[in-house]
């Protein structure tokens, strides 16, 4: 019998992981509180341009979302439409579901409102404009241009 | 004799961590984290009919867009990259800037008047009476008009922070300024952009 070999063999210690479901848990937590459910599915294709300017908007429980884009499904063809909330939204509709979008709000948020227009970047003026016209009508002043970050080349 | 205490089973939670994964993951797949981006801008109020407010032509800084995404500042044709730099000389309102570059750079130069600014004194002479009016077609793609809006915002941010650094030896930046430094510096160069309605 060799003198090392001790005939039993000697396992690993096992790692205790009791701690484990703690660690877990917090980071869960950190990611429930961080959380917002993901908004409604886009059912128009947008690609917002770019700029260097931009500003964060800062409450999100006042921002509105306001999509412009063409149709994702061709059968609707292949204009620019707006889409608010998984509908989509004619130009006359926007002042009553703005207003009505006003009225759910929260009553310290609603004068500060704010409208962010996801509009792709080959959209034509023509549809943001009228647009713009009756987010004039329907009281909604505050407006953001979503617009993705861009370093500024020549300053 | 002493009873010995019996000691109740301990639960088995080694499943817990698998368990808690599981929600993890859910909320993980579930976040966004992007914020919002994005130029912000305040509306004028709607009117039934046309106001026609009459504002000195030299006052006015036209800035058109046309359906093929050609741009005029002024009188001439220009291009997206100078608009930044023919806005901030035409925001300072400088006679000596719009001379500099020739007459035809600029002939508009808002006036200046006497204005009481925070910080600045009370008859600090301000361009609180330029418009930029910003016109499009119905045919303007929203990316070009998106390029000059941006141009026209940098141009007042970079003419704002030219004053932070000036007056307060700091650059304009919400983090660094207090609440009303930045107000006197946005009173200083106030951001009037008239965005008008696209032309049919």
């Amino acid at each position: 019998m060799s003198k090392f070999n001790k005939g039993e063999k000697r396992g690993m210690p096992e790692l205790n992981t009791s701690s484990l479901p703690d660690l877990v848990f917090s980071i869960l937590f950190f990611f429930m509180t961080i959380t917002h459910m993901r908004e409604e599915t886009a059912i128009v294709s947008v690609n917002t341009p770019q700029a260097s300017e931009i500003v964060k908007l800062e409450n999100k429980s006042c921002v509105t979302t306001i999509l412009v884009g063409k149709p994702k499904d061709r059968k609707y063809g292949v204009e620019s439409l707006i889409q608010f909330n998984d509908d989509f939204l004619d130009l006359e509709n926007v002042v009553p579901k703005m207003t009505q979008q006003r009225q759910s709000m929260k009553e310290v948020d609603q004068p500060k409102m704010q409208i962010s227009m996801k509009i792709d970047r080959d959209t034509k003026m023509g549809v943001v404009t009228e647009l713009k016209t009756q987010l004039r009508k329907a009281q909604c002043l505050k407006i953001s241009y979503s617009a993705k970050k861009q370093i500024r080349r020549n300053k | 004799m002493a009873r010995k205490k019996r000691k109740a089973p301990s639960i088995n939670s080694s499943s817990s961590a698998d368990l808690a994964f599981t929600l993890l993951i859910f909320f993980l797949v579930v976040t966004s984290m992007d914020t919002d981006e994005g130029l912000t801008r305040l509306l004028p109020r709607w009117t039934e009919e046309q106001t026609n407010q009459d504002i000195k032509k030299r006052n006015i800084l036209n800035v058109l867009v046309n359906a093929n995404n050609q741009l005029m500042i002024g009188d001439e044709i220009s291009n997206v990259d100078e608009l930044c730099e023919k806005a901030k000389n035409f925001i300072k309102a400088e006679g000596e800037f719009a001379g500099d570059r020739g007459p035809e750079y600029i002939q508009v130069n808002p006036e200046k008047s006497p204005e009481l600014v925070q910080f600045f004194g009370a008859d600090t002479k301000t361009p609180k009476n330029h418009v930029i009016s910003l016109q499009s077609d119905y045919g303007t793609s929203y990316e070009m008009y998106i390029k000059v809006q941006n141009e026209l915002v940098a141009a007042y941010n970079q003419l704002r922070d030219e004053i932070s650094q000036d007056k307060f030896g700091k650059p304009y930046d919400e983090e660094v300024l207090s609440k009303e430094q930045m107000q006197a510096i946005k009173d200083y160069y106030p951001m009037n952009i008239s965005e008008a309605n696209a032309k049919y």
